[in-house]
């Protein structure tokens, strides 16, 4: 309690309440950041721990970076050189039609587009993004791999082709909402300073709008890169789970995940099988560190340019 | 040199524009449109495409019947799916919220600023939110299915997307928190009242509408996704009442196995309709609280 | 004869006789943001060559009404002229055969806040005029010397024409934004509070840019500061609320204003 009188009662001889809470809220709290930090780790660990076995060989002609998958020959082969192609082919496909896609749905929400266009647009994209994977997968098996079972001429309409399309359309609105941002970020005088040279809209998004808006575009690039490459649901559905090297888009194939979705449940505890498949699970988080590094770096710049 | 260049004389009127620049200038704009309009339609029409078929096949029986039929799932409903979809991600709340905010707290309130250990768990944060969701089944099965012998249940389930949602939580709630104005943490903690007084009265009200959104999210991400559930808590059929030691029915997994075993899709449409309608109403009320919140 | 009359359109034969030849006929213009109306009727003529200051408490339109003389107030969120004219040498800037790029490039503009564009020093001059053509690929450094001489810029940046002018202190790049909008040719130069960021210095060397620029442009210059328009100018545009209050030569304006609300302001009870 504060004292009543104005006396003069020396600060260290009031007692001031709420030391202990604070000194409880300050425990519980960093004992909470301490929980977060052991859990992520034994994840990492664990999954490092289960990978192990598989890696020690990686590169030979029977390590996992260059077999195929033939569980059933003698000795059984757990490579996942499908699969690694089969994840760089569909990604691929999907960010060569969702970046250009994207950057310009970024650019017309935040330069052509009229505020209430704006308006519109921007929960239509958070929509696009909020459909989860499974449901895309569904909607990718009735439309598209129906309609290349009943014209593409092929027995069955699952292909990596159809999942790199699907794929396209769940990365778009993060690209597509990343680069808006990173266009809406170019300071407004910038923008009015070149516009009153008199020059077209075309030339100031040249010379202006993307040089500035570089870091946060590569940034929107390298999210959908992540996403691309740990999406399940969808290339599950319509990739064609095929163990198959790929040759073509048409082809059928099982990206990473895919893989990891499909035999996961077979695999004993243990065994090469397993162990194998965790491999494939430590290079998805490797992966998706080494984005995230990038994406960090890019963001602190963005956000230099801004401040 | 420079004598060679002389300046125009002022002409009467604006001179035209280079006509090639304006020729661009009219092509990007009529593209930009074009693209923009991509952003609206394909949207809508997925929207639209599963309305329109799953309304049609969407009954009262269907969300309060367990499924039935050979294969399974083409008649019967979807019930006890919603209810393992919705056990599960309550469950998973249930810790990874707590655990979340109060991270959130220590990392804001109770660390320096800008010291390297914020940073570091920041980015640790932000690595494990992109991390893929089937990352987070392998995790799972490694280690509550098989090491702390869980089994295959609605526990290991709903710590699993517990985990999924924790570090999304983690990076909204910080960021809620620290959204919240300095001047106001300043002019409260002046007054010579304790940090944890001014977080609880003063600023975690204040970020409140920040951190709902974000947990909106963050189980809208976790109800929508199969991934982590298939190995540690789902099943083709299950009857009943969720139990935390038995395994559950989900929404998407269950969308999947039907899809998976290909026969007959009538009842998928209803159930996809059913999945996105939920986490639309969870993903709207996330952007409402987020658009007051900027007000 | 009343100074109010005097730029005043009805009598603009007198102006013309008066002041040399008319720039600028401004004709009942009104402008704002969306619902908020800034400029409410403004009627007036400015005068060729000559340096006229239109001068205000802050929030009274002045900003307004120069970008609306150069057709840059569509660019910002929901501005627009509503009605009236402005005629510049009588072409009509908002005639429907006239684009509105075509009136950026003609009447240049110079900003409050300088904004170097995130290019070289040598590319942010010739940015509008390698776009209008003007100057070609080849010759852009003696094109850019010729502006940045012209700005006296030119010995200070010789040898860094290819770096970034981020580095720049503010009233070099106010000199450069200069330099970037007479590389255009334009016809008529208009300044938006140009020397509000700056500090007493830099703001000198402005005020002696404007003061040459007088002999080839009509110059408007949006001005806050009476020191300054007393300083610069030729002319004075008096607003208060998106009004025109008074209007004249600067001598008559500041010796004998007509209203109370410009003898405040001038003697600073007011703005």
């Amino acid at each position: 309690m504060t004292a009543t009188e104005p006396s003069a009662v020396p600060f260290s001889a009031q007692r001031v309440r709420g030391r202990f809470s604070d000194r409880a809220a300050r425990l519980a709290s960093r004992a909470a950041l301490a929980l977060v930090v052991l859990i992520l780790a034994t994840l990492l660990l664990l999954i490092l721990r289960e990978a192990l076995p598989a890696l020690g060989s990686a590169l030979s002609a029977e390590g996992i970076l260059r077999a195929d998958w033939a569980p059933l020959a003698d000795p059984p082969r757990f490579g996942l050189a499908h699969a690694v192609l089969s994840t760089l082919m569909v990604t691929t496909l999907a960010l060569a039609l969702a970046v250009p896609i994207g950057f310009g749905i970024g650019l017309f929400a935040a330069e052509f587009a009229p505020a209430w266009l704006r308006h519109v647009l921007q929960p239509c994209l958070e929509l696009l993004a909020g459909i989860p994977s499974v449901v895309y997968g569904f909607f990718g098996y009735v439309t598209l791999v129906a309609w290349f079972e009943r014209y593409g001429g092929m027995a069955t309409g699952e292909s990596l082709l159809v999942g790199g399309l699907i794929l396209a359309v769940m990365v778009l609105p993060f690209i597509a909402c990343t680069s808006a941002e990173s266009f809406a970020a170019v300071p407004r005088a910038l923008r009015e300073s070149a516009h009153s040279t008199g020059v077209t809209r075309v030339h100031v998004v040249r010379r202006i709008l993307v040089p500035m808006a570089l870091p946060g575009l590569f940034a929107a690039v390298a999210l959908g890169l992540g996403r691309a490459v740990g999406e399940t649901l969808a290339v599950l559905l319509l990739a064609g789970n095929s163990t198959a090297l790929p040759t073509s888009y048409l082809d059928r194939g099982q990206p990473l995940t895919a893989l990891i979705a499909t035999e996961l449940p077979e695999a004993a505890l243990g065994t090469a099988k397993y162990h194998a498949l965790y491999a494939a699970g430590l290079a998805l988080i490797l992966l998706t560190v080494t984005i995230n590094s990038v994406v960090w770096r890019l963001k602190a710049r963005v956000m230099r340019h801004g401040g | 040199m420079a004598a060679e260049i002389t300046q125009a004389a002022p002409a009467p009127g604006f001179l035209p524009l280079p006509c090639g620049a304006m020729r661009s200038d009219r092509a990007f704009t009529v593209i930009a449109w074009g693209v923009g309009l991509v952003g609206l339609v394909l949207p809508l029409g997925i929207l639209g495409f599963l309305l329109i078929e799953g309304m049609a096949r969407l009954s009262w029986a269907f969300l309060t019947e367990a499924p039935a039929g050979f294969p399974l799932g083409s008649a019967g409903g979807i019930a006890p799916a919603i209810l393992g979809t919705l056990a599960l991600v309550a469950i998973g709340l249930g810790v990874a919220l707590p655990l979340g905010v109060a991270g959130a707290i220590g990392l804001v309130e109770y660390a320096p600023e800008d010291s390297p250990w914020v940073r570091v768990m920041r980015f640790g944060a932000e690595c494990l939110a992109a991390v893929p969701a089937i990352v987070y089944g392998l995790f799972g099965y490694a280690v509550l299915v098989v090491l702390f012998r869980l089994q295959i249940s609605l526990i290991s389930g709903a710590l699993t997307l517990g985990l999924m949602m924790l570090p999304i939580i983690l990076i909204g709630a910080e960021e809620a928190l620290r959204g919240v104005e300095r001047s106001l943490r300043e002019a409260a903690l002046s007054l010579g009242v304790s940090r944890f007084n001014v977080v609880r009265r003063v600023i975690l009200p204040k970020a409140l509408p920040g951190i709902l959104s974000v947990t909106l999210l963050a189980a809208g991400h976790a109800a929508g996704s199969a991934a982590p559930v298939m190995f540690t808590a789902s099943v083709a059929f299950a009857r009943g009442t969720p139990a935390l030691d038995a395994p559950v029915m989900t929404l998407p997994s269950h969308l999947y196995y039907v899809v998976s075993e290909g026969a007959d899709l009538e009842q998928a449409y209803a159930t996809a309709l059913v999945l996105v309608v939920g986490l639309l109403l969870a993903n709207g009320c996330a952007a409402l609280l987020k658009r007051r919140l900027a007000r | 004869m009343d100074s109010l009359q005097l730029l005043r359109k009805d009598t603009e034969v007198e102006i013309a006789t008066a002041a040399g030849p008319t720039a600028f006929e401004i004709d009942e213009l009104t402008a704002g943001y969306r619902e908020r109306r800034v400029l409410r009727g403004i009627s007036c003529c400015i005068p060729e060559r000559r340096v006229t200051a239109i001068m205000g408490p802050s929030g009274c339109g002045k900003s307004t009404l120069v970008k609306a003389l150069n057709r840059t107030l569509e660019l910002m969120p929901g501005g627009a002229v509503t009605s009236g004219h402005v005629r510049f040498r009588g072409a009509d800037l908002h005639g429907p055969a006239v684009d509105p790029r075509a009136v950026r490039r003609s009447l240049g503009i110079i900003h409050q806040q300088p904004v170097p564009f995130p290019m070289s020093i040598l590319e942010n001059v010739v940015f509008g005029a390698r776009f209008h053509a003007i100057c070609r690929r080849a010759e852009r450094e003696a094109y850019a010397r010729l502006y940045l001489e012209k700005v006296g810029l030119w010995t200070e940046v010789k040898h860094q024409l290819h770096e970034s002018a981020s580095r720049f202190s503010g009233g070099q790049q106010q000199r450069l934004c200069l330099a970037r909008t007479l590389a255009n040719q334009p016809q008529a130069v208009l300044m938006d509070e140009p020397c509000s960021a700056l500090d007493p210095y830099a703001t000198r060397r402005i005020e002696e840019h404007i003061v040459e620029l007088r002999d080839e442009y009509p110059v408007i210059v949006v001005t806050h500061n009476v020191g300054q328009a007393r300083r610069i100018s030729d002319y004075v545009l008096f607003m208060v609320d998106g009004q025109l209050i008074e209007a004249g030569p600067t001598a008559q304006v500041f010796e004998a204003p007509q209203s109370q609300l410009a003898r405040d302001f001038i003697s600073g009870r007011f703005g």
